[in-house]
């Protein structure tokens, strides 16, 4: 169906082009609003999201002619959200992190590994440990974790080898695990939570 | 960056991306060397942080549409804009003029008539001044509310031809709704330069009028 909407936009069916828009305007503002989620504690994150999704398709369809091939769409559309992600980040002060920030948070939260974890405290961890991680891996880790792009799509959206996307993975990954266990947190935790 | 191609065949490995004959020989990788398994394992676990850990954030609805959504819509986005041009004209050609009367009559849209009106009130310069003046100024708010009416009759044909040629149109056909939408604007325009014409004449035959008899206005 994809192909036949963007086949259809791309001849300036603007019907065609909303249809794509509502097809992925979800997805594309869900992947904004994860990429910015270090700002969610200051209620930021939400609005960042809804303008950088608005900006991405008022850009996709102005560039939707010069897209080289239907197929491509997917990681075209996340490249341009990728783009104004990195365009909002720089118009933003840096977000510097102390260095005991997450002793800090971790002990404000009260669970150590033998204390309950709820799902809330779990997802704070989370984010707090995604933040951690450098930028250009934390990028693969989302693209690849929720929005389930190929590694060839993922190399498109960031033009970069797809080798480079696989590494980037292999040490976000691996990055996010060590914080975890800097913390204590283990697997047993989410069994546990589960 | 040139990563280990081990590095990335456990990757393609983990995430289910491999060709039948690479998946073989990362298994077989695996199975020489339980330290790559247990990295492996350790990057399951860290998935699995991933997924129960993740609260997907509520979608919001598309903030701007930069039409409407569907073709019925986008039909019926056009009927409003024409309904809202019929009210516009209306407005304009109906509103209150001053000592304007309703003609009962259907408005003849023939130039002789308004020729002969002309005529016959260039004549009246031989009757009584205020009373030709009235008589003048009389019939020209009748010839101004027979063609209200008939401007405003032209308009909600037009509209009515308009809204039924939209509702037959498909979305791909833009450039006819547009056409169409062009000639109707072209044919509101002519039929105000008509008639324009015709009050020009018509009041420059009054202020003639008036001034060769010195009638105050």
């Amino acid at each position: 169906m994809d192909d036949l909407w963007i086949e259809r936009a791309r001849r300036g069916d603007a019907a065609a082009f909303n249809a794509l828009m509502q097809h992925w305007h979800p997805r594309i503002y869900r992947y904004v609003r994860r990429y910015f989620a270090r700002y969610a504690a200051a209620g930021e994150d939400g609005p960042m999201a809804a303008e950088v999704a608005q900006k991405t398709f008022i850009s996709a369809y102005e560039g939707l002619g010069r897209l080289r091939r239907n197929a491509g769409f997917r990681s075209w559309l996340y490249r341009i959200a990728i783009n104004h992600c990195h365009a909002e980040e720089r118009r933003r002060k840096p977000d510097p992190l102390p260095e005991d920030a997450g002793t800090f948070q971790v002990q404000a939260w009260g669970a150590g590994p033998e204390g309950d974890l709820t799902h809330d405290d779990l997802q704070r961890w989370l984010q707090e440990a995604l933040r951690r991680i450098p930028a250009e891996q934390r990028e693969v880790v989302l693209l690849k974790e929720y929005e389930h792009l190929t590694f060839r799509e993922i190399a498109e959206a960031l033009q970069i080898p797809e080798s480079t996307a696989k590494s980037r993975l292999y040490y976000g990954l691996k990055a996010l695990r060590q914080v975890l266990e800097g913390w204590r947190l283990t697997p047993e935790h989410l069994y546990h939570e589960s | 960056m040139n990563p280990n191609p081990d590095l990335a065949l456990l990757i393609g490995y983990l995430y289910g991306e491999l060709s039948p004959e690479e998946h073989q020989r990362a298994q077989a990788l695996l199975d020489q060397h339980p330290e790559l398994a247990a990295e492996v394992q350790a990057l399951r676990h860290t998935r699995r942080w991933l997924q129960a850990a993740d609260a997907p954030p509520a979608a919001v609805a598309p903030p701007v549409l930069l039409v409407p959504r569907s073709s019925r819509l986008q039909r019926w986005g056009w009927a409003a804009a024409a309904c809202w041009l019929l009210l516009l004209s209306g407005w304009v050609l109906l509103r209150p003029a001053p000592a304007a009367q309703a003609a009962a009559q259907p408005w003849q849209p023939d130039t002789a008539a308004l020729r002969a009106w002309i005529t016959a009130a260039v004549q009246a310069e031989t009757a009584p001044l205020p009373a030709a003046a009235d008589s003048l100024r009389t019939e020209l708010a009748h010839l101004a509310a027979r063609q209200r009416q008939a401007q405003a009759a032209q308009a909600s044909r037009l509209t009515a031809e308009l809204t039924r040629l939209l509702r037959q149109q498909r979305t791909e056909d833009l450039d006819a709704i547009n056409e169409a939408f062009r000639r109707f604007a072209l044919e509101q325009e002519d039929a105000r330069l008509v008639d324009n014409q015709r009050f020009a004449t018509v009041f420059a035959k009054l202020q003639q009028y008036e001034r060769e008899n010195s009638f105050a206005p």
